[in-house]
């Protein structure tokens, strides 16, 4: 049999119908990945870059000792894009003034990543700056204007040297990297530097070579460089950890929900599939009649199947690029998304799920093929040698877990996700067998429609319960993709409220605390407690300098916070909001003995836990203090957060500053310069900015999340409809029977929607029991949530399932009712 | 009129047949016919039988003898046959033997009906000797070649070869056009323009004009005779038939039986007929009857 009629046999067959759901659910397959694929891999390189704007790169090297030359060679000699940036406090001083600034002294190509926004009067709408500040330049934060009475042309005084205000300085890509980046910035050339004279040995300077380029790359010269503990090597996730806790999370949802499409599409597939070959068993013995010997046989299929699988997945690619290509346009109008080119990954992704989905759901089932025995059309009713029922599972789950695997690149979560899969569909099929049971008692009680349906489900029970668990599984995912959704927007939403306090105030002394609260409590919405603070660091652990106890330590992890850094310290009678202990005990009401609490990764990096005796410099005074308790913090809150907090006691007799965290809206915004002009000695950290970056981030990946959901209603129901279609046959005998002998179509119609029905409910009941699971399990152990039950999902999913299966089914079996009994029966026979 | 009983010996020397089994294998259509007469055993009580008349004695008494010969060694072949054969199939009450150590032997051209009452093992027997399915013991033997040793893939060589077959629910496939079906023998063997000699088979059934239509276009009759056409599209040696009438009227029936004795004539084949009907069976050159799997 030659190439030609194997052709012709695909063209009868499309023709026919036959091929039609196969190449949809290989078509949906593909297309669904590829989409899904090319919206997370484009969306995801948004977030990448959109998150690399807060460290102003990819990656940088940061570190209290100048960078050494050699690092910016290496990187350049790998192509890697550098810059570099000098950060200090200083004093700049006018004629009648001065004030303290955040100096940042930067070199050209900065920022690498994101914009930095001037303006040409304090407080004006910012535009991106083609420039940087020219040598003999400043540009100002718009704030040190009025606390220094100047205007863009005046000249300011660092150190010894003179510069020109030249503009405004509105934000930085990285002005988010640290908290308590203290002091409005001042942001000059790099090569001006030296003539200030402001570096001096023993000055607190913060060097920082920033990177960008490709991914490897970048992997590449962290290897070469082999950073020492003095330098650190950080990326977006350590730097800001908000960002890269929201970043995981929409990997992780993305992840699952490309996982749940590629199941559902299988689902599709391997029910068609098996439609078809099923379908194709006479067809088989009959030419096996002929003389077409089982070789042929499989020759004749697996070509055909491969013409079908290579036509299916081309048109997959296309129309998951189309589909892409509509939803990112739907996304331009709704919101300013600028996505990059995508990498060419998704299409060998959707190429190799079409493959693979082919030889795992399609091949076994047309390997059963040379199996048929031509005494078929002889004797319709002879056994089929088909291959042992687990053969064919074992071999879908391998190759779906071939699938996971490489989607997820962990064995141990693909490997658990396949086994809570099958543990759930062997659990679904017991609980489908008693519903049908049930239901079969209850409907024996009931008129004729439904003891026709009824019994339709329990004659064909382990169809209906296969189709039970189908349907089932696929609005369990639905449900489960929405329950996660919603969890995870309301939980950014909880994190990131709109309220959320977007600026700190520092340095405020005791005796203006009375003061600052009464102007804030007028002019802002919302205003935080006060929290004591002073500088200070730990010199020893348990009577060894720290020096020591870092070097037998090793370096900390990457981005990790060092034991020697000084830090900002805080007393607090009680345990603040948002913080938990996880071990140890938080001190008494008026304790007195000099205690101190740490966070709970600080002390995991540093191997320091409760009992410890620790030694502080605080102001050049030593402190003793034994570590009381550990604590777990919320740092994608926006609440001030401090690693190291004293009991009261401790810092009692230090002069501290006070911090306190409110609400500004932007209109009024310049409520700051009246403060700042009454208590010029208080520093303002506006991180609005930031607050506002970090929404449209979550904005974008809630975004992603529901393009990703809509892609998974569509395998859903293609997997729904495939599962109707595979029934479709047998339903169109029996009726047709029943018509045949008098049964009016009625009668059908409605007995074909009880039975839908019927399913759906179940499906339904099976599906919320799952989803509760499902969403409980992945809340716990991979979102880090606090598992919830949902009221909703226990009505809505019944009648969601009722609704849906009813009206698809309905859809899907019109021919049923309106087939010709002597055409079915005639076939049949 | 010719004589009731007629002895295959002297009807081959009586009638004629312008089809010779052994030609026809080697021809590559038989859109090119051959134009050789050669005499041929009568069919008993065929309607369609010809009567030679005679006109040329020389024609037998000369040019023919050796072929006259031939045809008679062609007649003495045994084609089919089967020894011992015995079908066993397990059920929950024991083994049922469907077929019980049946012997026979069918000659080249030979037409044999195989009738009995439901349930004899008539369908079963079929499905054995045309190496539809393998006996429980026993032999059978087709075309020279002891198939019941034979894999899957050599049986289906051979039926490609030898084989045709008639069945009561005619089997064509649906997807597949009149033309189509009966393409089907010719696109599995491989041959590069089986459409030419369908298209003749088809016109053999006075189906020209029924090419593109499908089996559910069809009527009963009508698809019986795209079944007949592609039947003969292998030019098999055997062809089985199974009840070919048992789906359709009786007038329809009588026609798609006529049908199938001219081919049958036309292509010199050997005919196993499963039948319950005693007049279908009648036309047949010998009756096999079959009571509880045993030839009586």
């Amino acid at each position: 049999m030659n190439l030609r009629t194997v052709l012709r046999m695909i063209g009868r067959d499309w023709k026919g119908g036959e091929l039609l759901l196969l190449v949809a659910a290989l078509v949906i397959a593909v297309a669904t990945v590829t989409s899904v694929g090319l919206l997370v891999d484009r969306l995801g390189q948004a977030l990448i870059e959109e998150s690399a704007d807060f460290l102003a790169a990819d990656r940088r090297i940061t570190s209290s000792s100048p960078i050494p030359e050699v690092y910016q060679t290496e990187a350049q000699r790998l192509s890697l894009a550098v810059a570099e940036t000098t950060s200090f406090v200083s004093m700049v001083h006018t004629p009648g003034s001065s004030q303290l600034v955040s100096v940042k002294a930067v070199s050209s190509g900065y920022p690498l990543r994101g914009a930095l926004r001037i303006a040409n009067a304090p407080f004006a709408e910012g535009r991106p700056a083609n420039d940087l500040p020219a040598a003999g330049e400043v540009w100002l934060d718009g704030r040190l204007f009025p606390i220094l009475g100047l205007s863009i042309g005046d000249q300011v005084e660092i150190g010894a040297a003179v510069f020109r205000v030249g503009r405004v300085v509105v934000s930085e890509p990285d002005r988010g990297g640290s908290m308590y980046d203290l002091g409005p910035r001042l942001l000059m050339n790099i090569s001006d530097l030296p003539k200030t004279e402001v570096v001096q040995p023993g000055s607190r300077i913060t060097y920082r070579l920033l990177l960008a380029g490709e991914q490897d790359d970048l992997e590449k010269l962290r290897i070469i460089l082999n950073l020492d503990s003095s330098y650190r090597w950080e990326s977006v996730r350590e730097s800001s950890p908000t960002i890269g806790a929201a970043l995981e999370r929409a990997e992780s949802f993305l992840l699952i929900g490309s996982l749940l499409a590629v199941v559902l599409a299988s689902l599709s597939v391997a029910l068609s599939a098996s439609r078809y070959v099923r379908r194709h068993y006479d067809h088989v013995a009959i030419m096996k009649t002929l003389g077409a010997g089982p070789n042929q046989i499989i020759y004749m299929y697996s070509l055909l199947m491969i013409i079908v699988a290579t036509f299916s997945i081309g048109v997959g690619l296309l129309l998951g690029g189309g589909l892409h290509l509509i939803i990112t346009n739907f996304l331009k109008s709704v919101v300013v998304v600028t996505l990059p080119l995508p990498t060419m990954a998704p299409l060998f992704l959707g190429i190799v799920t079409g493959l693979v989905c082919a030889l795992s759901f399609v091949l076994p089932p047309i390997l059963d093929l040379r199996k048929i025995s031509p005494t078929r059309v002889i004797q319709r009713d002879f056994p089929l040698a088909q291959r042992p029922r687990y053969v064919g599972y074992v071999w879908g789950l391998g190759c779906m877990l071939f699938l996971l695997v490489w989607y997820t690149d962990n064995l141990a979560l693909a490997g658990w996700t396949l086994l809570g899969g099958s543990i759930t569909i062997g659990f679904f099929s017991l609980l489908a067998k008693t519903l049908l049971k049930v239901g079969r008692v209850a409907g024996m009680q009931a008129g004729s429609s439904w003891r026709l349906a009824l019994a339709g489900l329990q004659r064909r029970a382990s169809e209906s319960s296969f189709q039970i668990i189908v349907f089932g599984l696929a609005i369990m995912l639905l449900l489960v993709l929405y329950l996660l959704r919603t969890e995870l927007l309301e939980q950014w939403q909880r994190e990131m409220p709109s309220d959320a306090h977007n600026h700190y105030a520092l340095n405020i002394s005791p005796g203006q605390i009375s003061g600052v609260t009464e102007m804030l409590a007028e002019e802002t919405d919302e205003v935080g407690s006060f929290y004591p603070m002073i500088r200070g660091r730990v010199v020893g652990v348990n009577g060894v300098s720290v020096e020591q106890w870092e070097s037998e330590r090793g370096p900390t992890p990457e981005g990790g916070p060092r034991l020697s850094s000084e830090r900002n310290l805080t007393h607090a009678e009680i345990l603040p909001e948002g913080n938990i202990i996880v071990s140890g005990d938080w001190w008494a009401k008026g304790e007195e003995k000099l205690l101190v609490s740490l966070e709970e990764q600080y002390a995991k990096n540093e191997g320091l836990q409760v009992g410890d005796l620790l030694e502080f410099d605080v102001g050049g005074m030593s402190i003793f203090s034994e570590v009381a308790n550990v604590r777990r913090l919320d740092w994608q809150s926006m609440r001030p957060n401090f690693f190291i907090i004293f009991s009261p006691s401790a810092l009692k007799q230090l002069p501290t500053t006070f911090l306190t965290s409110f609400y500004l809206s932007p209109e009024k915004k310049k409520f700051l310069n009246d403060l700042l002009g009454q208590y010029r000695t208080i520093t303002v950290i506006e991180v609005d900015s930031i607050i506002r970056q970090l929404q449209i981030i979550i904005d974008r990946v809630s975004l992603a999340i529901e393009v990703v959901l809509l892609m998974i209603i569509m395998a859903g129901i293609m997997a729904l409809l495939a599962s109707i279609q595979a029934s479709k046959d047998s339903r169109i005998r029996e009726h047709s029977l029943i018509r045949a002998v008098g049964g009016r179509t009625r009668l059908i119609r409605l007995a074909l929607a009880i039975e839908f029905g019927v399913l759906g409910l179940f499906a339904g009941i099976v599906a919320a029991i799952g989803a509760e699971l499902t969403v409980a399990m992945l809340q716990v152990n991979i979102f880090n949530l606090d598992a919830s039950l949902h009221g909703w999902v226990w009505w809505f999913g019944p009648i969601l399932g009722c609704l849906l299966i009813l009206t698809m089914g309905l859809l899907a079996t019109r021919s049923v009712v309106s087939s010709s009994p002597l055409g079915v029966l005639r076939d049949t026979n | 009129m010719p004589p009731e009983v007629v002895s295959p010996l002297t009807l081959a020397l009586t009638t004629c047949q312008d089809n010779f089994c052994s030609v026809n294998f080697f021809r590559r259509s038989s859109t090119q016919p051959s134009s050789r007469w050669i005499p041929y055993a009568a069919l008993i009580l065929s309607p369609k039988t010809k009567i030679f008349e005679g006109s040329d004695p020389e024609l037998f008494e000369t040019g023919s003898k050796i072929e006259s010969q031939n045809n008679k060694d062609f007649m003495n072949r045994v084609v089919l046959s089967a020894e011992k054969l015995t079908k066993v199939v397990p059920s929950n009450d024991g083994d049922i033997v469907i077929l019980d150590g049946i012997d026979l032997e069918i000659n080249a051209g030979e037409s044999v009906a195989v009738v009995g009452a439901s349930g004899s093992g008539k369908t079963t027997l079929l499905g054995l000797l045309a190496s539809l399915d393998s006996p429980s013991r026993g032999k059978v033997f087709l075309a020279g070649e002891e198939i019941t040793n034979m894999d899957e893939e050599s049986r289906a060589d051979l039926r490609g070869k030898h084989v045709g077959f008639v069945f009561q629910s005619f089997q064509l496939l649906s997807s597949l056009t009149a033309l189509e079906n009966v393409m089907l023998p010719g696109e599995l063997k491989g041959e590069s323009n089986p459409a030419e000699e369908a298209k003749f088979l088809l016109a053999r059934v006075g189906l020209e004009n029924r090419h593109n239509h499908y089996p559910k276009q069809l009527s009963g009759g009508e698809q019986q005779r795209v079944a007949l056409a592609r039947a003969f599209a292998s030019k098999p040696t055997i062809l089985f038939a199974d009840e070919p009438t048992g789906n359709l009227d009786t007038v329809t029936g009588q026609k798609v039986i006529d049908r199938l004795f001219d081919l049958n004539e036309e292509f010199a084949t050997t005919l196993v007929l499963v039948t319950h009907d005693d007049r279908l069976a009648l036309r047949c050159d010998r009756i096999i009857e079959l009571i509880a799997g045993r030839i009586v």
